[in-house]
């Protein structure tokens, strides 16, 4: 190495140490949101329509980049990786952070600032048209007389779909076959095609069946009711407790600056209240589940404590 | 049913819909090429563009890069011998062979005529017969996909009919890799050592890159030290007359590829490879599949043009994507508040029946667009070897890390290449491995879940008929070379007594 480049390098790291930790006017460049899901999913259409609603709101473009891998794994050490100025944020799930909890788990739940929470969908029990069992006690009678009989299809396992099982058989005291499915929409096709009984599932994954009269849905796995299930009951109201949800939100790394969570806590509201952002729900049939900062913080807490 | 039709074409006969659509094929062609953007991917990558449009005009565009894209995967496979797509894989097995005897414009040609037709027959199967066929995609639960994979995997007789030790050799070496990643059933790490990015498993499309791209790109700059004699490529075109005898194998290919394309889950790989095995089992000259004959490079691209159509018809009558690439149109779909589902007919039924007239307006662009690039192609590939070579180095790293932005993805790749540069010194088949990386998934993850279901009771696959009838196909399939040979044999033994 001659002398020129030695001070070219010098030159450099100099640059790169002084545009380091000094925060200007938050933002200062574009923002990248990293989304672990494929692009094209549900997931990944949240997060591109927050990018698209949210650059008014925040003044740079925010650019979606997807960093497939060991369920949100790659993504969540990409983000830690990377310098915590705030201009890499990314998507969150509940079964991402349900894994905080396992026993040999690579991140903790303290690796990370909560931003917001964006989406929440409750989850629904559906049966085959066809399917002998009209109420839930039905269900459950028939699960009773033949334990371990009836099968009940998930998205994956050890996930909010398994553990959704899990609690319910605890409390009703059944036992259940549980089956896991890749993607949340193949129970409900297995469901249609007879090949297991009855499904888990996110209203957008049943729908459209729902409406075209394939399904029959037995109960909302929620503490109240909502559209456009207004005629079925739920778990809660049949005297087992079991409430769980899907939802989505945006996270960033622990170091972030205060500043930075605070701006974004304000662009994320007016995103998710933007009717734009409104339409978007409506049509993919997600539910608006709006957190703030601290809220959603307390939230995974509970929710991946032992 | 005609005034659907008339309906669907009155929709797309507007400047930006057929703007669209061209656009589409064009983008799709190119997408294709390079190995690293597979249909699916090109899709997902075109969604962002598409939040302003018209409904109408997004799904077209949308679709005609599908279409497309995957007819462009096999230009990649016939020139360079690197599938652009998982599909053409088996398009290369005789599409490279008649490049390497200088004769790249049969090839070529015979694909996108091929591809043209396949898509045509897909998109008319899916107008006509969307209601059966969206039956036959919910007949299939866990036991029928295991049993479809195990019949797949019996393709393997066929495509090392030379060495089948050989051959089960590398696709036992393959199913091996497909253990690596998460455990679907209890989400245990499988030889992931510790690498967050190798819980999915291998990702096909850098271990296909690095198969067939980077290990041409060891095997060539050795072979060019050694300076040894090139064929020169000919400009030559297939004569009409050779393109329309091959009338047969279109139609043949392009119905199993749209039927195939139906069942969410299986995808235009497997299609192509059935297709090719099919045809290649009816066909009067099997020797010469593997050698660079024209019906080993039609039936594989008919079929996996088919499958674009037959995957639309779980996507629009059920909801249900039929392939990822269609997942990702899911998408898109409702973004534009478009739902798909059992309503759609009649809630959005101009759509339906824009994408019905649109797809065949890609086919048609597709076959003007392909017949014009032909010369084009084999001038990129009479370029200098050492040029060709670095660029195919260049486009392999970068579709590899551009596959998942990932830099693991990049080390797979190069671990392929040396894999398949030492297997090709040591005279192995290479394609095996792909047809374990597509089906090994497919068979564990079924053949557990199916036991789960049945309790522990192997039986399902045999008492469920479509089941119990895929695995005496497959039975029938690796047996009957050697049936055939016994029934032979005795004639020339005669002689010779």
């Amino acid at each position: 190495m001659n002398r020129k480049t030695l001070l070219l390098g010098i030159v450099f790291l100099a640059g790169a140490a002084m545009t380091g930790p000094v925060l200007a006017d938050y933002p200062e460049k574009p923002v990248t949101l990293i989304c672990w899901s494929s692009a094209g999913s549900g997931h990944d259409l949240m997060a591109r329509m927050i990018a698209k609603v949210g650059e008014k709101y925040l003044g740079e473009p925010i650019v979606v980049v997807n960093k497939q891998g060991g369920s949100g794994r790659v993504a969540m050490s990409y983000v830690l990786n990377q310098r915590p100025d705030g201009h890499v944020l990314m998507t969150n799930t509940r079964s991402m952070t349900l894994r905080f909890g396992e026993a040999n788990a690579r991140f903790s739940i303290d690796d990370f600032r909560y931003i917001g929470r964006v989406v929440s969908d409750p989850f629904v029990i559906v049966v085959n048209e066809d399917s002998p069992f009209q109420t839930i006690d039905e269900l459950f009678e028939h699960v009773r007389a033949n334990p371990n009989e009836v099968t009940i299809g998930g998205y994956s396992t050890k996930s909010v779909d398994e553990s959704l099982v899990e609690e319910l058989e605890a409390a009703a005291e059944i036992e259940l076959n549980y089956i896991p499915y890749r993607g949340g929409k193949e129970p409900v096709v297995a469901v249609l095609g007879g090949h297991i009984e009855v499904a888990l599932a996110n209203p957008s994954e049943m729908i459209t069946n729902y409406q075209a009269g394939n399904l029959r849905v037995l109960a909302l796995a929620s503490k109240e009711r909502f559209q456009p299930f207004q005629d079925v009951p739920t778990l809660t109201e049949q005297g087992y407790p079991v409430a769980p949800d899907y939802w989505r939100g945006i996270m960033a790394a622990k170091d972030v600056p205060d500043a930075v969570v605070d701006k974004w806590s304000v662009v994320l509201e007016q995103v998710v209240a933007d009717p734009e952002f409104q339409a978007f729900l409506d049509n993919a049939n997600m539910y608006d589940g709006y957190l703030p900062s601290e809220a959603f913080a307390e939230l995974v807490r509970r929710q991946s404590g032992p | 049913m005609l005034d659907n039709l008339a309906l669907g074409f009155s929709a797309i006969a507007h400047l930006p819909v057929l703007a669209a659509i061209f656009a589409g094929v064009l983008i799709g062609i190119l997408c294709g090429v390079l190995p690293g953007l597979s249909a699916s991917t090109a899709v997902a990558l075109m969604v962002p563009f598409t939040f302003g449009m018209d409904p109408v005009v997004a799904v077209l565009l949308l679709v005609s890069v599908y279409m497309a894209g995957e007819y462009g995967g096999s230009i990649t496979a016939i020139a360079i011998g690197t599938p652009g797509t998982p599909a053409a894989a088996a398009t290369m097995l005789d599409g490279y062979e008649l490049t390497k005897q200088g004769k790249p414009g049969l090839a070529l040609t015979t694909s996108v005529v091929a591809s043209s037709i396949g898509g045509m027959v897909g998109v008319m199967a899916l107008f006509a017969f969307s209601e059966p066929l969206a039956r036959v995609a919910l007949s299939f639960g866990a036991p029928e996909y295991f049993s479809l994979a195990v019949f797949g995997l019996t393709i393997i007789a066929s495509l090392s009919s030379k060495n089948l030790l050989k051959g089960l050799l590398i696709l036992f070496l393959g199913l091996l890799l497909t253990t690596i990643g998460l455990d679907g059933f209890t989400g245990e790490d499988r030889f992931t050592f510790g690498i967050p990015k190798l819980m999915d498993g291998i990702s096909i499309i850098p271990a296909l890159i690095g198969l067939f791209a980077m290990s041409s790109v060891f095997y060539g700059a050795e072979d060019e030290l050694h300076r040894s004699e090139r064929v020169s490529l000919s400009f030559a075109m297939p004569r009409l007359r050779e393109l329309l005898r091959l009338w047969k194998v279109y139609l043949h290919s392009s119905l199993l590829g749209s039927v195939i394309g139906v069942l969410p889950g299986a995808g235009a790989t497997i299609a192509s490879f059935i297709c090719y095995n099919e045809v290649r089992r009816f066909s009067r000259n099997k020797d010469r599949f593997g050698t660079g004959c024209l019906e080993g490079v039609a039936a594989p691209e008919a079929g996996n043009n088919a499958v674009v159509g037959g995957s639309l018809v779980p996507l629009l009558t059920l909801g249900i994507p039929g392939s990822a690439t269609a997942a990702v149109l899911l998408g898109a779909l409702m973004l534009h508040n478009v739902q798909p589902g059992p309503l759609l007919f009649q809630s959005n039924g101009e759509i339906v029946y824009a994408i019905f007239a649109g797809l065949l307006v890609a086919c048609v662009a597709q076959l003007f667009f392909g017949l014009i690039g032909v010369p084009l192609w084999i001038k990129v590939i009479s370029a200098p070897r050492p040029l060709l070579l670095s660029v195919i180095a260049v486009v392999s790293v970068v579709g590899a890390y551009g596959y998942n932005n990932s830099i693991v993805d990049v080390w797979v790749m190069f671990g392929f290449g040396l894999l398949g540069y030492t297997l090709k010194k040591l005279d192995f088949p290479v394609t095996p491995i792909i047809l374990a990386l597509v089906l090994g998934g497919i068979l564990e993850e079924n053949l557990r879940r199916a036991l789960i279901v049945s309790g522990g009771d192997y039986a399902i696959f045999v008492t469920q008929p479509i089941s119990a009838m895929l695995l005496l196909m497959a039975a029938i399939s690796l047996l009957s070379p050697y049936m055939l040979n016994r029934l032979s044999r005795p004639g020339p033994e005669k002689k010779t007594r």
